[in-house]
Protein backbone atom coordinates (compact mmCIF):
# COMPACT_ATOMS: atom_id res chain seq x y z
CA UNK A 1 0.00 0.00 0.00
CA UNK A 2 1.56 3.51 -1.06
CA UNK A 3 2.31 5.84 1.95
CA UNK A 4 3.16 9.75 2.34
CA UNK A 5 5.82 11.18 4.45
CA UNK A 6 4.27 14.60 6.05
CA UNK A 7 7.25 16.36 3.91
CA UNK A 8 5.06 15.04 0.88
CA UNK A 9 1.89 16.67 2.38
CA UNK A 10 0.06 18.80 -0.04
CA UNK A 11 -3.68 19.69 0.00
CA UNK A 12 -5.91 17.30 -2.05
CA UNK A 13 -3.47 14.02 -0.71
CA UNK A 14 -6.15 11.32 -0.25
CA UNK A 15 -5.26 9.60 3.22
CA UNK A 16 -6.67 7.07 5.65
CA UNK A 17 -6.90 8.26 9.10
CA UNK A 18 -8.13 6.36 11.59
CA UNK A 19 -9.50 3.90 9.03
CA UNK A 20 -11.37 6.46 7.51
CA UNK A 21 -10.46 8.13 3.88
CA UNK A 22 -9.73 11.48 4.34
CA UNK A 23 -8.82 14.72 2.13
CA UNK A 24 -5.99 16.44 3.19
CA UNK A 25 -7.23 20.30 3.11
CA UNK A 26 -3.82 22.35 4.60
CA UNK A 27 -0.73 21.36 6.15
CA UNK A 28 1.71 23.66 8.24
CA UNK A 29 5.19 23.03 9.14
CA UNK A 30 5.62 23.64 12.78
CA UNK A 31 8.82 23.44 15.03
CA UNK A 32 9.66 25.29 17.78
CA UNK A 33 13.76 26.14 17.61
CA UNK A 34 14.68 23.98 20.40
CA UNK A 35 11.98 21.04 19.77
CA UNK A 36 10.49 18.44 18.00
CA UNK A 37 9.50 19.24 14.34
CA UNK A 38 5.86 18.62 13.64
CA UNK A 39 3.31 18.70 10.61
CA UNK A 40 -0.07 19.98 11.66
CA UNK A 41 -2.47 19.32 9.41
CA UNK A 42 -6.34 19.69 8.73
CA UNK A 43 -8.35 16.83 7.11
CA UNK A 44 -11.84 16.74 6.17
CA UNK A 45 -13.37 12.87 6.76
CA UNK A 46 -14.88 12.01 3.35
CA UNK A 47 -17.35 10.05 4.60
CA UNK A 48 -19.10 11.98 6.97
CA UNK A 49 -17.72 15.84 5.93
CA UNK A 50 -15.92 16.32 9.54
CA UNK A 51 -12.98 18.32 9.75
CA UNK A 52 -9.94 16.63 11.34
CA UNK A 53 -6.94 18.21 12.98
CA UNK A 54 -4.25 16.48 13.67
CA UNK A 55 -0.44 17.01 14.73
CA UNK A 56 2.15 14.42 13.16
CA UNK A 57 5.96 14.33 14.14
CA UNK A 58 7.22 15.29 10.62
CA UNK A 59 8.77 12.73 9.34
CA UNK A 60 5.56 10.31 9.86
CA UNK A 61 3.82 8.53 7.15
CA UNK A 62 0.46 7.89 6.38
CA UNK A 63 -1.27 5.05 3.97
CA UNK A 64 -2.68 6.41 1.13
CA UNK A 65 -6.41 6.56 0.76
CA UNK A 66 -7.53 4.55 -2.48
CA UNK A 67 -10.06 7.54 -3.42
CA UNK A 68 -11.28 8.62 -7.13
CA UNK A 69 -14.17 10.85 -7.82
CA UNK A 70 -16.25 10.88 -11.22
CA UNK A 71 -19.23 12.17 -13.02
CA UNK A 72 -22.09 10.10 -13.29
CA UNK A 73 -25.52 9.79 -14.07
CA UNK A 74 -28.54 9.56 -11.35
CA UNK A 75 -30.58 6.55 -12.67
CA UNK A 76 -33.03 6.08 -10.65
CA UNK A 77 -34.21 4.61 -7.60
CA UNK A 78 -35.01 1.55 -6.45
CA UNK A 79 -36.56 1.96 -2.98
CA UNK A 80 -33.63 1.40 -1.10
CA UNK A 81 -30.62 2.25 -3.03
CA UNK A 82 -29.81 5.26 -5.63
CA UNK A 83 -28.16 4.00 -9.16
CA UNK A 84 -25.32 5.70 -11.07
CA UNK A 85 -23.54 4.97 -14.10
CA UNK A 86 -20.36 6.82 -15.00
CA UNK A 87 -20.25 9.58 -17.90
CA UNK A 88 -17.24 8.16 -20.05
CA UNK A 89 -18.66 5.71 -21.70
CA UNK A 90 -17.57 3.07 -19.29
CA UNK A 91 -21.49 2.12 -18.28
CA UNK A 92 -19.96 1.02 -15.18
CA UNK A 93 -22.85 1.25 -12.55
CA UNK A 94 -22.60 2.10 -8.75
CA UNK A 95 -25.37 1.78 -6.02
CA UNK A 96 -25.30 4.29 -3.13
CA UNK A 97 -27.69 3.24 0.15
CA UNK A 98 -29.40 6.58 2.03
CA UNK A 99 -26.36 7.65 4.40
CA UNK A 100 -23.86 7.96 0.81
CA UNK A 101 -26.87 9.73 -1.40
CA UNK A 102 -27.17 12.00 1.75
CA UNK A 103 -28.76 15.37 0.95
CA UNK A 104 -27.95 15.15 -2.50
CA UNK A 105 -31.64 12.98 -2.45
CA UNK A 106 -33.10 16.35 -2.16
CA UNK A 107 -32.14 17.92 -4.89
CA UNK A 108 -31.42 14.66 -7.63
CA UNK A 109 -33.93 13.71 -10.32
CA UNK A 110 -33.04 11.24 -13.36
CA UNK A 111 -30.85 11.76 -15.86
CA UNK A 112 -28.85 14.84 -13.62
CA UNK A 113 -24.88 14.72 -13.88
CA UNK A 114 -23.38 13.95 -9.92
CA UNK A 115 -20.19 13.80 -8.76
CA UNK A 116 -19.70 9.98 -7.11
CA UNK A 117 -16.58 9.73 -4.67
CA UNK A 118 -15.72 6.14 -4.88
CA UNK A 119 -13.35 4.66 -1.72
CA UNK A 120 -12.37 0.69 -3.04
CA UNK A 121 -14.32 0.94 -5.84
CA UNK A 122 -17.31 1.90 -3.48
CA UNK A 123 -19.70 5.08 -3.38
CA UNK A 124 -19.04 7.06 -0.56
CA UNK A 125 -20.59 10.54 -1.04
CA UNK A 126 -22.24 12.06 -3.65
CA UNK A 127 -22.12 15.36 -4.84
CA UNK A 128 -25.68 16.80 -6.68
CA UNK A 129 -25.20 19.31 -9.70
CA UNK A 130 -24.40 23.32 -7.97
CA UNK A 131 -28.14 23.91 -9.47
CA UNK A 132 -31.32 21.85 -10.63
CA UNK A 133 -34.42 22.88 -11.80
CA UNK A 134 -37.68 21.23 -10.29
CA UNK A 135 -41.10 21.72 -10.44
CA UNK A 136 -43.41 23.11 -7.47
CA UNK A 137 -45.57 20.34 -5.85
CA UNK A 138 -47.19 22.59 -3.33
CA UNK A 139 -47.11 25.86 -1.82
CA UNK A 140 -49.61 28.26 -0.20
CA UNK A 141 -51.41 30.55 -2.59
CA UNK A 142 -49.59 34.28 -2.80
CA UNK A 143 -51.12 36.45 -0.31
CA UNK A 144 -52.14 39.67 -2.53
CA UNK A 145 -50.37 42.70 -2.70
CA UNK A 146 -47.47 41.42 -0.78
CA UNK A 147 -45.00 40.97 -3.47
CA UNK A 148 -43.23 44.51 -3.13
CA UNK A 149 -42.46 43.40 0.08
CA UNK A 150 -40.18 41.17 -1.25
CA UNK A 151 -42.18 38.40 1.42
CA UNK A 152 -41.29 34.75 0.83
CA UNK A 153 -43.09 31.23 1.78
CA UNK A 154 -42.18 27.70 1.80
CA UNK A 155 -42.59 25.53 -1.41
CA UNK A 156 -42.17 21.60 -1.49
CA UNK A 157 -40.64 20.44 -4.27
CA UNK A 158 -41.20 17.32 -5.97
CA UNK A 159 -38.17 15.92 -4.64
CA UNK A 160 -39.25 16.24 -1.40
CA UNK A 161 -37.05 19.35 -0.58
CA UNK A 162 -38.60 22.81 0.85
CA UNK A 163 -37.18 26.24 -0.54
CA UNK A 164 -38.18 29.67 0.90
CA UNK A 165 -39.56 31.24 -2.29
CA UNK A 166 -40.98 34.56 -3.27
CA UNK A 167 -45.01 34.78 -2.91
CA UNK A 168 -45.86 34.98 -6.74
CA UNK A 169 -44.77 31.39 -7.02
CA UNK A 170 -47.18 29.14 -8.23
CA UNK A 171 -47.79 25.26 -7.93
CA UNK A 172 -46.44 23.62 -10.82
CA UNK A 173 -44.12 26.51 -11.41
CA UNK A 174 -40.08 25.28 -12.34
CA UNK A 175 -37.32 26.60 -10.33
CA UNK A 176 -33.85 26.85 -10.40
CA UNK A 177 -32.23 26.34 -6.83
CA UNK A 178 -28.40 26.26 -6.16
CA UNK A 179 -27.88 23.03 -4.14
CA UNK A 180 -25.19 24.51 -2.16
CA UNK A 181 -26.87 26.65 -0.49
CA UNK A 182 -30.81 25.44 -0.87
CA UNK A 183 -32.02 28.70 -2.28
CA UNK A 184 -34.37 29.34 -4.61
CA UNK A 185 -32.55 31.00 -7.87
CA UNK A 186 -35.09 32.06 -10.25
CA UNK A 187 -38.36 30.54 -11.80
CA UNK A 188 -36.30 27.97 -14.63
CA UNK A 189 -37.17 29.10 -18.61
CA UNK A 190 -36.80 25.01 -18.97
CA UNK A 191 -38.81 22.39 -17.73
CA UNK B 1 7.61 26.86 -19.81
CA UNK B 2 10.12 29.86 -18.56
CA UNK B 3 10.79 28.70 -15.11
CA UNK B 4 10.16 31.50 -11.96
CA UNK B 5 12.90 33.86 -11.67
CA UNK B 6 11.54 36.25 -10.25
CA UNK B 7 12.29 36.97 -6.63
CA UNK B 8 9.95 35.81 -4.24
CA UNK B 9 9.36 39.11 -2.16
CA UNK B 10 8.07 41.91 -3.92
CA UNK B 11 10.44 44.82 -4.30
CA UNK B 12 8.81 47.22 -2.11
CA UNK B 13 9.36 44.66 0.74
CA UNK B 14 12.71 44.25 0.22
CA UNK B 15 13.42 48.24 0.68
CA UNK B 16 11.28 48.11 3.89
CA UNK B 17 13.38 44.97 5.21
CA UNK B 18 16.57 47.19 4.32
CA UNK B 19 15.07 49.91 6.82
CA UNK B 20 14.85 47.30 9.23
CA UNK B 21 18.59 46.11 9.22
CA UNK B 22 19.19 49.77 9.66
CA UNK B 23 17.32 50.01 12.44
CA UNK B 24 18.87 47.04 14.31
CA UNK B 25 22.49 48.29 13.29
CA UNK B 26 22.04 51.29 14.70
CA UNK B 27 20.48 50.07 18.10
CA UNK B 28 23.79 47.95 18.42
CA UNK B 29 25.82 50.63 17.56
CA UNK B 30 24.36 53.26 19.51
CA UNK B 31 24.72 50.47 22.73
CA UNK B 32 28.54 50.04 21.54
CA UNK B 33 28.05 46.39 20.80
CA UNK B 34 30.25 45.22 18.07
CA UNK B 35 28.95 43.46 14.95
CA UNK B 36 31.16 40.19 13.52
CA UNK B 37 31.57 37.69 11.26
CA UNK B 38 32.17 34.52 12.19
CA UNK B 39 32.45 31.34 9.39
CA UNK B 40 29.32 30.02 7.87
CA UNK B 41 30.95 27.06 7.48
CA UNK B 42 32.44 25.10 10.31
CA UNK B 43 34.33 21.36 10.91
CA UNK B 44 31.43 20.70 13.59
CA UNK B 45 28.23 21.49 14.12
CA UNK B 46 25.26 21.52 16.87
CA UNK B 47 24.60 17.95 18.65
CA UNK B 48 21.31 19.38 19.38
CA UNK B 49 18.98 16.12 18.24
CA UNK B 50 16.01 18.20 16.69
CA UNK B 51 18.42 20.16 15.02
CA UNK B 52 19.67 18.99 11.35
CA UNK B 53 22.83 20.74 9.46
CA UNK B 54 23.37 20.68 6.24
CA UNK B 55 26.29 18.70 5.71
CA UNK B 56 28.64 19.44 2.94
CA UNK B 57 29.79 17.02 0.59
CA UNK B 58 33.54 17.40 2.30
CA UNK B 59 31.79 16.68 5.39
CA UNK B 60 32.15 20.50 6.82
CA UNK B 61 28.55 21.60 8.52
CA UNK B 62 26.71 25.11 7.05
CA UNK B 63 26.30 26.72 10.56
CA UNK B 64 22.93 26.33 12.16
CA UNK B 65 23.42 29.61 14.47
CA UNK B 66 26.90 31.52 14.89
CA UNK B 67 26.74 30.23 18.33
CA UNK B 68 30.01 28.13 18.89
CA UNK B 69 32.23 30.54 16.70
CA UNK B 70 30.85 33.47 18.66
CA UNK B 71 31.70 31.42 22.07
CA UNK B 72 35.12 31.25 21.18
CA UNK B 73 35.41 34.76 20.30
CA UNK B 74 33.79 35.70 23.99
CA UNK B 75 36.85 33.38 25.64
CA UNK B 76 39.63 34.98 23.70
CA UNK B 77 38.60 38.70 25.06
CA UNK B 78 36.13 40.19 22.69
CA UNK B 79 33.83 42.43 23.97
CA UNK B 80 29.90 42.18 23.79
CA UNK B 81 29.08 41.27 20.29
CA UNK B 82 26.40 40.39 17.80
CA UNK B 83 26.34 39.05 14.45
CA UNK B 84 23.96 39.28 11.84
CA UNK B 85 23.82 36.61 8.65
CA UNK B 86 22.69 33.55 7.66
CA UNK B 87 22.35 30.02 9.07
CA UNK B 88 20.96 26.74 8.02
CA UNK B 89 18.92 24.11 8.82
CA UNK B 90 18.00 21.03 7.11
CA UNK B 91 14.67 20.63 5.96
CA UNK B 92 12.55 23.43 7.76
CA UNK B 93 10.46 24.87 4.87
CA UNK B 94 7.21 26.16 5.71
CA UNK B 95 5.68 29.33 6.12
CA UNK B 96 7.15 30.27 9.06
CA UNK B 97 10.54 28.46 8.06
CA UNK B 98 13.06 28.70 5.53
CA UNK B 99 16.31 26.19 5.23
CA UNK B 100 18.72 29.26 5.16
CA UNK B 101 17.41 32.32 7.12
CA UNK B 102 19.02 35.42 8.41
CA UNK B 103 19.76 35.11 12.40
CA UNK B 104 20.71 38.07 14.58
CA UNK B 105 22.44 36.81 17.45
CA UNK B 106 24.25 38.41 20.41
CA UNK B 107 25.56 38.65 23.87
CA UNK B 108 26.54 40.59 26.42
CA UNK B 109 28.79 40.45 29.33
CA UNK B 110 27.63 39.93 32.84
CA UNK B 111 23.95 40.45 32.01
CA UNK B 112 21.09 37.72 33.86
CA UNK B 113 18.56 36.95 31.40
CA UNK B 114 16.65 39.42 32.89
CA UNK B 115 18.37 42.23 32.16
CA UNK B 116 19.06 40.61 28.64
CA UNK B 117 15.00 40.59 27.72
CA UNK B 118 14.72 44.09 28.55
CA UNK B 119 17.57 44.89 25.72
CA UNK B 120 15.41 42.16 23.25
CA UNK B 121 12.23 44.03 24.24
CA UNK B 122 14.24 47.61 23.83
CA UNK B 123 14.72 46.78 20.19
CA UNK B 124 11.65 44.99 19.45
CA UNK B 125 10.11 48.12 20.59
CA UNK B 126 12.00 50.08 18.36
CA UNK B 127 11.26 48.27 15.43
CA UNK B 128 7.66 47.16 15.72
CA UNK B 129 6.56 50.05 18.29
CA UNK B 130 5.72 49.89 21.69
CA UNK B 131 3.23 46.98 23.29
CA UNK B 132 2.72 44.93 26.54
CA UNK B 133 4.75 42.59 27.22
CA UNK B 134 3.67 39.40 29.60
CA UNK B 135 6.14 36.58 31.41
CA UNK B 136 5.13 33.06 31.80
CA UNK B 137 7.16 30.08 33.53
CA UNK B 138 6.80 27.15 31.12
CA UNK B 139 5.34 25.25 34.27
CA UNK B 140 2.78 28.00 34.25
CA UNK B 141 2.10 28.30 30.77
CA UNK B 142 1.44 24.60 30.47
CA UNK B 143 -0.91 24.79 33.29
CA UNK B 144 -2.81 28.07 32.13
CA UNK B 145 -3.56 26.34 29.14
CA UNK B 146 -4.38 22.80 30.00
CA UNK B 147 -4.23 22.61 34.11
CA UNK B 148 -1.54 20.29 34.13
CA UNK B 149 1.78 20.45 35.86
CA UNK B 150 4.96 18.93 33.58
CA UNK B 151 6.91 18.27 36.58
CA UNK B 152 4.47 16.13 38.55
CA UNK B 153 2.59 15.09 35.66
CA UNK B 154 3.07 11.19 34.72
CA UNK B 155 3.77 10.25 31.10
CA UNK B 156 0.24 8.73 31.06
CA UNK B 157 -1.72 11.89 31.86
CA UNK B 158 0.79 13.94 29.61
CA UNK B 159 -0.05 12.01 26.29
CA UNK B 160 -3.93 11.86 27.34
CA UNK B 161 -4.17 15.80 27.05
CA UNK B 162 -1.87 15.62 24.07
CA UNK B 163 -4.05 13.15 22.45
CA UNK B 164 -7.39 15.01 23.39
CA UNK B 165 -6.15 18.08 21.01
CA UNK B 166 -5.14 16.12 18.22
CA UNK B 167 -1.62 14.47 18.79
CA UNK B 168 -1.35 11.56 16.95
CA UNK B 169 2.14 10.65 17.13
CA UNK B 170 4.43 7.71 19.02
CA UNK B 171 4.89 8.98 22.43
CA UNK B 172 8.01 10.35 23.83
CA UNK B 173 7.64 12.44 26.99
CA UNK B 174 9.73 15.61 25.45
CA UNK B 175 7.90 15.19 21.96
CA UNK B 176 4.95 15.21 23.95
CA UNK B 177 6.10 18.84 25.90
CA UNK B 178 7.19 20.55 23.03
CA UNK B 179 3.69 19.43 21.02
CA UNK B 180 1.51 20.85 23.67
CA UNK B 181 4.19 23.82 24.05
CA UNK B 182 3.85 24.57 20.31
CA UNK B 183 -0.86 24.52 21.19
CA UNK B 184 0.08 26.57 24.12
CA UNK B 185 1.41 29.38 21.74
CA UNK B 186 -1.21 28.89 19.10
CA UNK B 187 -3.78 28.96 21.12
CA UNK B 188 -2.55 32.03 23.47
CA UNK B 189 -4.38 35.22 22.76
CA UNK B 190 -1.28 37.73 23.96
CA UNK B 191 -0.07 39.90 21.29
CA UNK B 192 4.21 39.82 22.79
CA UNK B 193 4.86 37.50 25.82
CA UNK B 194 8.33 35.38 26.99
CA UNK B 195 8.80 32.02 28.22
CA UNK B 196 10.92 31.64 30.88
CA UNK B 197 12.52 28.75 33.60
CA UNK B 198 12.37 25.58 30.64
CA UNK B 199 12.17 22.36 31.85
CA UNK B 200 16.48 21.04 32.48
CA UNK B 201 15.45 18.95 29.32
CA UNK B 202 15.49 21.54 27.21
CA UNK B 203 18.37 23.47 28.47
CA UNK B 204 20.40 23.48 25.52
CA UNK B 205 23.39 25.39 26.54
CA UNK B 206 21.78 27.33 28.89
CA UNK B 207 22.52 27.12 32.75
CA UNK B 208 20.34 25.26 35.28
CA UNK B 209 18.90 26.15 38.37
CA UNK B 210 16.31 25.58 40.56
CA UNK B 211 13.09 27.50 41.21
CA UNK B 212 10.29 26.21 43.33
CA UNK B 213 12.15 22.61 43.65
CA UNK B 214 12.63 22.08 40.77
CA UNK B 215 15.26 22.58 38.12
CA UNK B 216 14.72 24.67 35.21
CA UNK B 217 17.10 25.95 32.61
CA UNK B 218 17.54 29.18 32.81
CA UNK B 219 16.39 30.33 29.00
CA UNK B 220 14.22 32.60 27.98
CA UNK B 221 11.72 32.54 24.59
CA UNK B 222 10.05 35.99 22.89
CA UNK B 223 6.94 34.99 21.32
CA UNK B 224 5.26 37.36 19.01
CA UNK B 225 1.94 37.24 17.09
CA UNK B 226 2.15 33.45 18.21
CA UNK B 227 5.52 33.17 16.67
CA UNK B 228 8.74 32.31 18.56
CA UNK B 229 11.37 35.59 18.03
CA UNK B 230 13.82 35.42 19.94
CA UNK B 231 15.68 32.27 22.18
CA UNK B 232 18.19 33.09 24.73
CA UNK B 233 20.10 31.86 27.71
CA UNK B 234 21.97 32.45 30.54
CA UNK B 235 25.23 30.51 29.13
CA UNK B 236 26.68 27.55 30.65
CA UNK B 237 30.08 28.55 31.57
CA UNK B 238 31.15 24.81 32.62
CA UNK B 239 33.12 22.55 30.35
CA UNK B 240 32.31 19.42 32.02
CA UNK B 241 28.71 19.36 31.92
CA UNK B 242 28.74 20.96 28.42
CA UNK B 243 30.81 17.82 27.04
CA UNK B 244 27.96 15.48 29.39
CA UNK B 245 24.96 17.32 27.56
CA UNK B 246 26.73 16.55 24.32
CA UNK B 247 27.18 13.00 24.99
CA UNK B 248 23.70 12.90 25.98
CA UNK B 249 22.84 14.81 22.70
CA UNK B 250 25.04 12.26 20.58
CA UNK B 251 23.27 8.70 22.72
CA UNK B 252 19.74 10.45 21.92
CA UNK B 253 20.64 11.25 18.21
CA UNK B 254 21.89 7.35 17.94
CA UNK B 255 18.69 6.11 19.25
CA UNK B 256 16.63 8.45 17.09
CA UNK B 257 18.67 7.07 13.93
CA UNK B 258 19.57 10.46 13.04
CA UNK B 259 23.60 11.12 11.71
CA UNK B 260 25.89 10.69 14.32
CA UNK B 261 27.66 14.31 15.36
CA UNK B 262 30.74 14.96 16.86
CA UNK B 263 31.82 17.30 20.05
CA UNK B 264 33.21 20.61 19.18
CA UNK B 265 36.39 19.75 20.63
CA UNK B 266 37.78 23.32 19.84
CA UNK B 267 34.45 25.05 21.83
CA UNK B 268 35.45 22.53 24.47
CA UNK B 269 38.73 23.81 24.72
CA UNK B 270 37.93 27.80 24.51
CA UNK B 271 35.51 26.73 27.49
CA UNK B 272 37.84 25.00 29.47
CA UNK B 273 40.31 28.41 29.56
CA UNK B 274 36.70 29.85 30.29
CA UNK B 275 33.60 31.83 29.14
CA UNK B 276 32.93 35.04 30.46
CA UNK B 277 29.42 35.06 32.36
CA UNK B 278 27.11 36.43 29.91
CA UNK B 279 24.08 35.96 28.46
CA UNK B 280 23.15 35.44 24.28
CA UNK B 281 19.84 35.65 22.50
CA UNK B 282 19.22 34.44 18.86
CA UNK B 283 16.49 36.56 17.01
CA UNK B 284 14.68 35.28 13.57
CA UNK B 285 15.28 37.96 11.81
CA UNK B 286 12.91 37.21 8.55
CA UNK B 287 10.21 36.68 11.07
CA UNK B 288 11.14 39.45 12.50
CA UNK B 289 10.60 41.62 9.25
CA UNK B 290 7.85 39.63 8.42
CA UNK B 291 5.97 40.78 11.35
CA UNK B 292 6.89 44.28 11.26
CA UNK B 293 5.40 44.52 7.24
CA UNK B 294 1.92 42.80 9.37
CA UNK B 295 2.93 39.38 6.45
CA UNK B 296 1.38 36.22 6.85
CA UNK B 297 5.16 34.00 5.59
CA UNK B 298 8.67 35.07 5.44
CA UNK B 299 8.84 34.08 2.00
CA UNK B 300 7.61 37.42 1.42
CA UNK B 301 10.46 39.13 2.64
CA UNK B 302 13.48 36.84 1.67
CA UNK B 303 14.84 37.53 -1.90
CA UNK B 304 14.88 33.55 -3.02
CA UNK B 305 13.07 31.93 -0.78
CA UNK B 306 13.43 28.12 -0.77
CA UNK B 307 12.26 26.32 -4.14
CA UNK B 308 13.16 29.36 -6.33
CA UNK B 309 17.04 29.01 -5.79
Amino acid sequence: MATYSTNEFRPGLKVLLEGEPCVLLEAEFVKPGKGQAFTRAKFKNLVTGRVWERTLRSGETMEAADVSEFEMEYLYNDGYQWHFMRTDESFEQFAADEKVVGDAKQWITEQDRCQVTLWNNAPISVSPPNFVNLTVKETDAGVRGDTAQGGSKPAVLTTGATVRVPLFIEEGDVLKVDTRTGQYVGRSKET
Amino acid sequence: MTPRWQPSAPIENLLQRSEVLWTVREFFRHRGICEVQTPVIGTNTVTDPNIESVRLANGNFLQTSPEYFLKRLLASGMPCCYQLGPVFREGEAGRWHNPEFTMLEWYRLGFTTTELRQEVVDLIELVLGAGDVSEYSFRDFLFREFQLDCFEQSDEELHRVARTIGYSADFRRADCLDFLYSSAIANNRDSRFFVIDFPSESSALAEVRERDGHQVADRFELIVDRLEIANGYNELRDPKELEQRMERDQGLRQKLSRSDIRKDERLLAAMTVGLPRCSGVAVGLDRLVALTLGLGSVQQVLTFAHGQI
